[in-house]
């Protein structure tokens, strides 16, 4: 207990050391204030803004897309795993372009993506999901992997079909690794949105940050980007909650 | 009765084009509530002889039947514990146990009343609601027996189950498997390489001789139904151990030294 009281008290030093250097260095003038403004005028602003349905609206939208994406990308990924682990030919050919995926600068192809589904939600969610689905589909293949060649013997001496043992048997056995896959798409899906609306797009949290930036209106967009990591952090912890529920027993294993 | 007929396999490495003999040969009944023993040296077989006697595993020649029926897959009537935990982490060790249970047709609440006794017979029944990973390497071991004696086998197949335990674990759940079989009256084939785990469980035991897999013979325990981990100090006792290890440090006839064929006709050791 007093270990976890620690870790928490440490967690939350290193919060406020940071915003205490926000708050500090443009006030003593260690960065110039036209160029990070205090942490102070990014909470006003904030608050300001929250006043209004333009940022709600943005922010319904980009949560929106979010979702969309993630769900595709979740649904899509496992899907594609699964057959690619039951592929191990095709998995074995495709293994070289699967590592070195995350390498690409796949944002490079967004405005290609643009020009063929036109300015709105579709090239978005296409970008967010393309970045996300690739750590969900490697790390279900890893999971299928992992299951234990005793539980499959098992499911077959009570002699469960081959769609009972899936369910049953390796989905359940391979979770803990699809909720690896499903917490980084989590992240992906977040940047993908982000990034995409930020390059290009008429409304979203990302289309925020980049219009403030380009209207000089710096107190505005820290206070979107302060909004976007809030968003971020909530997003990650309601993922890791659900987890926990869904795999108590990993945690009991420990 | 369990009747295992001139039974073979073969593994052919399709890579190398080279065929490999598992078991050769292998002729043995099992009479109702008898406790068997297969002891042999690893790569003599014994585990393969088990996987078909479970239907996991097609034999290349010969039969296995349970009765009078044939058994070519896994069977309702034939129970398995394998040596590696086979405990579903996600399930609570009742639910582990009611797993076995789902194609019985019992209703929910019988399922949950025969999950229930049965962690009672193995003693893990303190801990029915906790999941199998707060458990030790025993005591999940006593799950996975429940969850097979839940469906109530009437042939219960164990594959070396105390294998990755302690010596005195082992001894342990060894009296109570003894205890088990003699109150549920089932028939037990039992995969060991360990020479006194056989020594003492068993009414018979099975010595194989590796690479093929022969029955190189068989020996009559004389210690009664009632043996137990005390007896380790018994001169009965004594006197299977002598004899198994004889066999196994001799491969002798049927061995990979010995004459292929010589092997067929195990003869009956007096106890």
């Amino acid at each position: 207990m007093t270990r976890r009281r620690r870790v928490l008290l440490t967690r939350l030093l290193l919060a406020l050391a940071a915003a205490a250097f926000l708050e500090i260095a443009p006030r003593a003038g260690l960065v110039d204030p036209l160029t990070l403004v205090p942490l102070s005028d990014m909470l006003s602003t904030l608050g300001e803004r929250l006043g209004t349905a333009e940022l709600w609206s943005n922010l319904a939208y980009t949560g929106g897309t979010m979702l969309l994406s993630f769900v595709l990308a979740g649904v899509s990924g496992v899907l594609v795993g699964y057959l690619l682990w039951r592929a191990p030919r095709v998995r074995r050919a495709l293994e070289p372009y699967l590592t070195s995926y995350y390498a690409l600068p796949v944002f490079a192809f967004y405005p290609v993506l643009v020009a063929m589904f036109g300015l709105n939600r579709t090239p978005v969610i296409l970008l967010a999901w393309a970045y996300a689905v690739v750590a969900v589909v490697t790390n279900t293949a890893t999971g299928f992997d992992s299951v234990s060649a005793v539980y499959i013997r098992t499911a077959r001496v009570y002699r469960l079909g081959p769609w009972q043992t899936l369910w049953q048997v390796q989905l359940p056995a391979a979770a803990p690794h699809v909720f690896t896959g499903l917490k980084l798409a989590v992240s992906y899906a977040v940047v993908g949105v982000i990034a995409s609306e930020f390059i290009l797009a008429t409304q979203g949290l990302g289309w925020l940050v980049s219009y403030t930036y380009n209207s000089f209106a710096l107190a505005d967009m820290y206070a979107t980007i302060l909004l976007i990591m809030t968003l971020a952090v909530l997003i990650t912890a309601a993922v890791s909650l659900l987890e926990r529920h869904a795999w108590r027993a990993e945690e009991a294993g420990r | 009765m369990l009747r295992i007929d001139d039974l073979g396999k073969t593994f052919t490495d399709e890579r190398l084009g080279s065929e490999i003999v598992a078991l050769s040969g292998v002729d043995l009944d099992v009479e109702d509530g008898e406790f068997v023993s297969v002891i042999g040296p690893s790569g003599c077989g014994k585990s393969t002889l088990l996987d078909i006697v479970a239907g996991l595993e097609r034999p290349t020649t010969g039969t296995v039947h349970i009765g009078d029926e044939l058994i070519d897959r896994p069977h309702p009537d034939v129970g398995v514990v394998f040596q590696q935990d086979a405990t579903f982490p996600w399930l609570t060790n009742r639910q582990n146990v009611e797993f076995g249970l789902r194609r019985s047709g019992l209703s929910k609440r019988d399922r949950d009343r025969r999950a229930m006794e049965t962690l009672e017979l193995v003693g893990v029944e303190a801990f029915a609601e906790h999941r199998p990973g707060q458990l030790s390497g025993g005591m999940r071991q006593r799950v996975n027996i429940a969850r097979v004696l839940a469906a109530r086998p009437r042939i219960l197949l164990l594959d070396e189950p105390f294998g990755a335990l302690d010596e005195q674990t082992r001894l342990r759940l060894g009296d109570e498997l003894l205890r088990i079989w003699r109150e549920t009256g089932g028939t037990v084939l039992f995969i060991t390489h360990g020479l006194s785990e056989a020594a003492l469980l068993s009414d018979r035991i099975v010595v194989m001789t590796p690479r093929p897999g022969r029955i190189k013979e068989i020996v009559t325990s004389p210690l009664p139904r009632t043996r137990s981990s005390t007896d380790i100090g018994s001169a009965e006792f004594a006197e299977v151990a002598g004899r198994l290890w004889e066999d196994l440090s001799h491969p002798g006839p049927g061995g990979a030294e010995g004459p292929a064929d010589s092997s067929t006709t195990p003869k009956e050791a007096v106890g």
